[in-house]
């Protein structure tokens, strides 16, 4: 009777019905083949990035030297520093992003390759935390247009008040 | 005193060891998981709805130049937008249900589906990096063979 007792008392433990099968287990390879691929492609476009950041910022310093009262270079001098903390921040969320990305797709495949539950719980866990970032900055950059699509218009609208005479 | 008419693993649970468990944690990160997925799938389906709407604008409003270029609008970013959203909605919901009416056949399909969505967005992907390799590179020769001052 115990032993009855026992298999129920850890097959509850396990939530029995869902269960691990081999076309799962494909499908999680093959999922995070394609995983580590764009985790991959990130990673090169945020070097990309980097480096066309770098490159931009040295060219504006370099116009903002050569126009010297320039109206346009001034504002675009002042803003300088907060555009790259911005794309900064920017691309540290990306890096967080992909590096998610690519963990789920090393550890799915080292829990099926090797039956390492730990492996499997980890690489639930980045998948989800990769989807939770991914979110948060689509949320962030919605909110965000949404504020300058509003700011733009309202100042379309109040110049195009024409007085009547 | 020791029983030895019964098997010495009496009493111990069954090899769970040998094969990978979903434990409690693991369908909480999948709950989640499928939530972030319902929200890109809405996401992507508003922006298939919005282009769809300028598509369908372009049609008939355009004349002949934008009845073409709107067929080309619906049709490419149609398929681009619409079946990763697809894919994706199928997934979570599939997740949700699987998880709620403990239905592994549900939960083969949900995973299915993103197998699915993670292909389709790959290939995208390649066809269009590989474009804009194309196009960059032709780009690069036009620009070498008249130089910024040729005309």
């Amino acid at each position: 009777m115990s032993i009855l007792d026992d298999t129920l008392a850890h097959s509850m433990d396990s939530n029995t019905g869902l269960t691990v099968t081999s076309t799962m287990q494909r499908n999680w390879m093959t999922t995070s083949k394609w995983a580590m691929f764009f985790a991959i492609l990130g990673f090169i476009w945020i070097g990309l990035s980097l480096l066309s950041m770098g490159s931009m910022a040295s060219a504006m310093q370099m116009m903002q030297m050569m126009s010297g009262d320039n109206p346009v270079f001034a504002m675009y001098g002042a803003l300088m520093p907060y555009m790259t903390i911005l794309t900064l921040i920017t691309v540290a969320v990306m890096f967080f992003i992909h590096f998610f990305h690519l963990r789920f797709a090393t550890q799915i495949q080292r829990a099926i390759n090797f039956t390492d539950q730990t492996a499997f719980v980890d690489a639930w866990r980045n998948l989800r935390n990769h989807f939770r970032i991914y979110g948060i900055l689509v949320c962030v950059l919605l909110v965000f247009y949404g504020i300058i699509l509003v700011v733009m218009v309202t100042t379309v609208a109040s110049s195009n008040n024409f007085p009547m005479e | 005193m020791e029983n030895f008419d019964q098997p010495i693993d009496m009493g111990m649970a069954p090899s769970m060891d040998d094969s990978l468990r979903i434990t409690p944690e693991v369908r909480q990160y999948w709950k989640e998981t499928s939530a972030w997925a319902l929200f890109f799938a809405i996401l992507l389906f508003i922006v298939f709805g919005l282009v769809s709407l300028a598509g369908i604008f372009l049609l008939f409003a355009g004349g002949v130049s934008g009845f073409i270029s709107g067929i080309f609008v619906i049709a490419i970013y149609g398929v681009f937008l619409f079946f990763p959203a697809y894919f994706y909605f199928l997934f979570s919901s599939q997740m949700k249900q699987a998880l709620n009416t403990e239905n592994r056949v549900l939960l083969d399909l949900a995973f299915v589906n993103l197998k699915r969505f993670y292909r389709f967005v790959g290939i995208l992907l390649i066809v269009l990096v590989a474009l804009g390799i194309f196009a960059f590179l032709i780009f690069g020769v036009a620009l070498l063979n008249n130089g910024p001052s040729g005309y």
